[in-house]
């Protein structure tokens, strides 16, 4: 995981930034890759990474995932500044709708994992306060639960009903059309 | 950088949801459990229907998804609805759907000023709602409108359309109607009905932007005939203002009253009149009564509102003996659910208000409505929409210059 993105820019390459998992991995990144987290953006700018940064709330398995996307998604962010300046012509567009074709394919795949893993990345985006990455995994426990009944939300997440019959009989008179 | 740190810290407080693999171990880490904060996160990205659902999850998740704190977050449903009670004061009241009324809406409006005077609702659109002011007994100002969010406390005085609101002369600018869609655009649109007095037809049509927070006066467009017989029945959706027409017909138009279209529900050969128009699920619906057939109320929906071609599909046959309804016209559409397949009406001779489930055909009754001056004609003074539905809306501000 080591790699410095995509090195054709020199200045890129030249900032680099260590990240120590919990498990004590070190992970060598560009800024642009880094700085997609608020949290460590901020570490930056107060001039504390030198001998890098510790990250004791994320497991070396989860930070190369979060990683993984980052890099992905600061190449996008790289990209649009590019074409907002005065490339506006179609051929132009053309290239950046299959980019985004290509990153919404990348985020599919990127979720494709076990809920354990997706809860992990949810509390890594949360800490690491990495917008896009918390959104696309919240949204993705979302879609999952949407359509589900009470029970099976408590069997999903092993919730134990502390409600009373009573109590739970109350909430569904009232609510009775959201169980069709 | 440290306020972060302390804050991640504090993450792992509560063990709610517990995420798992089935037949896999419980992990040690805390990384198997969500707190709090990031399952409200979840839950804001749920539609009202699974937040509703969800209530009973749980205590924690009850308290979760009740909590005023977080309200403003979750995705809201209808909640209630006004009713125009002429003469008392104020002169309408609030039936809620579920024995907790939506917290921190304040239905009497209390927080508009007395400069108000005495006021009526006209309507209600997404959790804003139409008010039509006297001003104070000594002004001798014409009526005026403002537009109000229960929830918030916001209110807004418009400039004067051209006629002055809630004529009763030669013109009759009684009927007017909210357009406001918060998903859309934080701007709202308010449509005066110009009309002759005594007469059903719309000449005009004044519509206020709150972007540009100005009126326009347009002549009505609609080509068929040039004028509808319009029902006092409207709704807004989707950038566009729809009417009942009584030759069982919708009228539409938009924001800017430059696109203007009807569309017939049925063909000319099936008397009857179109009595209601209104949306759930994201569709148009449009209740049509056969009383002179089979004494049923017919429901047309428009699958899709953007395409050129207005085709309406039936949906649904309501019985109105079934509803235990005299039959004939002595009921009235109060709301459509804009979740779920329910529609509310009020049976005038037993002064019921009553929800019908179309799935299942289940009538319920929600209340009686006993000490209600009658309405029986649903006109009684200037009241032309005695029933306005309820969705609350806890976020946004009022988009408007003049906004208090």
């Amino acid at each position: 995981m080591a790699s410095a993105g995509s090195g054709d820019e020199k200045a890129a390459a030249a900032a680099m930034i260590t990240l120590i998992s919990s498990d004590n991995e070190k992970f060598e990144v560009t800024e642009a890759t880094a700085t997609l987290s608020q949290t460590i953006r901020h570490m930056i700018e107060d001039g504390c990474t030198d001998g890098g940064v510790p990250l004791p709330n994320v497991t070396s398995k989860i930070l190369a995932r979060v990683i993984e996307y980052c890099k992905k998604h600061a190449t996008a962010a790289a990209g649009e500044e590019g074409s907002s300046s005065s490339f506006s012509d179609a051929a132009f567009l053309e290239v950046d709708r299959a980019f985004l074709e290509e990153l919404e394919e990348f985020d599919d795949a990127f979720l494709e994992v076990d809920r354990a893993t997706l809860f992990d990345l949810i509390l890594a985006a949360n800490y690491l306060d990495i917008k896009g990455l918390l959104n696309l995994t919240c949204q993705k426990v979302a879609d999952s639960v949407k359509g589900k009944t009470p029970e099976q939300i408590r069997e999903m997440y092993n919730i134990v009903n502390d409600l009373t019959p009573e109590e739970e009989a109350e909430i569904r008179r009232e609510t009775q059309w959201a169980f069709e | 950088m440290l306020t972060s740190c302390r804050r991640v810290n504090r993450r792992f407080r509560r063990a709610s949801l517990v995420g798992m693999e089935e037949g896999s171990s419980r992990r040690a880490s805390a990384a198997a459990v969500l707190p709090d904060e990031l399952i409200i996160e979840i839950l804001a990205r749920l539609p009202a229907k699974s937040l509703c659902r969800f209530s009973c999850v749980s205590r924690a998740w009850r308290a979760l998804i009740s909590d005023p704190a977080n309200r403003r977050r979750f995705a809201q449903t209808l909640s209630g609805i006004f009713f125009s009670r002429p003469g008392s004061k104020p002169p309408w009241f609030f039936v809620g759907l579920s024995a907790s009324p939506p917290p921190g809406v304040d239905t009497a409006l209390s927080f508009l000023p007395p400069t108000c005077g005495k006021m009526e609702l006209v309507n209600s659109c997404n959790g804003l709602l139409l008010v039509r002011c006297t001003g104070a007994r000594e002004s001798r100002s014409p009526p005026f409108y403002v537009v109000c969010n229960p929830a918030t406390g916001e209110w807004i005085t418009l400039p004067q359309p051209t006629h002055a609101p809630g004529l009763m002369s030669n013109l009759d600018t009684c009927s007017a109607a909210l357009g406001f869609d918060p998903a859309a655009s934080s701007n709202f649109y308010v449509f005066q009905l110009v009309q002759e007095y005594g007469r059903d037809i719309v000449q005009a049509v004044e519509i206020y932007s709150s972007e540009t927070d100005r009126w326009v006066l347009r002549e009505s467009g609609w080509s068929e005939d040039k004028l509808i017989h319009f029902t006092r029945q409207m709704t807004y959706f989707k950038g566009f203002l729809h009417l009942c027409d009584m030759s069982s017909a919708v009228a539409s138009v938009d924001t800017e009253g430059q696109t203007w279209r009807f569309s017939r529900v049925l063909s000319d050969t099936i008397s009857g009149n179109c009595i209601s128009v209104g949306s759930s699920q994201r569709r148009l619906l449009c209740v049509y009564d056969d009383a002179w057939q089979n004494d049923a109320m017919l429901i047309y929906v428009l699958e899709d509102h953007d395409s050129e071609e207005r085709v309406w599909t039936f949906k649904h046959s309501i019985s109105k003996p079934g509803l235990t309804l005299r039959g004939g016209w002595d009921y009235y559409i109060a709301a459509f659910h804009p979740d779920s397949d329910l529609i509310f009406f009020f049976d005038l001779s037993q002064k019921r208000l009553m929800s019908y489930d179309m799935k299942h055909s289940d009538v319920h009754v929600i209340c009686t409505l006993g000490k209600v001056p009658n309405i029986v004609d649903g006109m009684v003074f200037n009241v032309r929409r005695p029933f306005l539905p309820y969705v609350p809306l806890y976020s946004g501000a009022l988009a408007s210059p003049g906004v208090n």
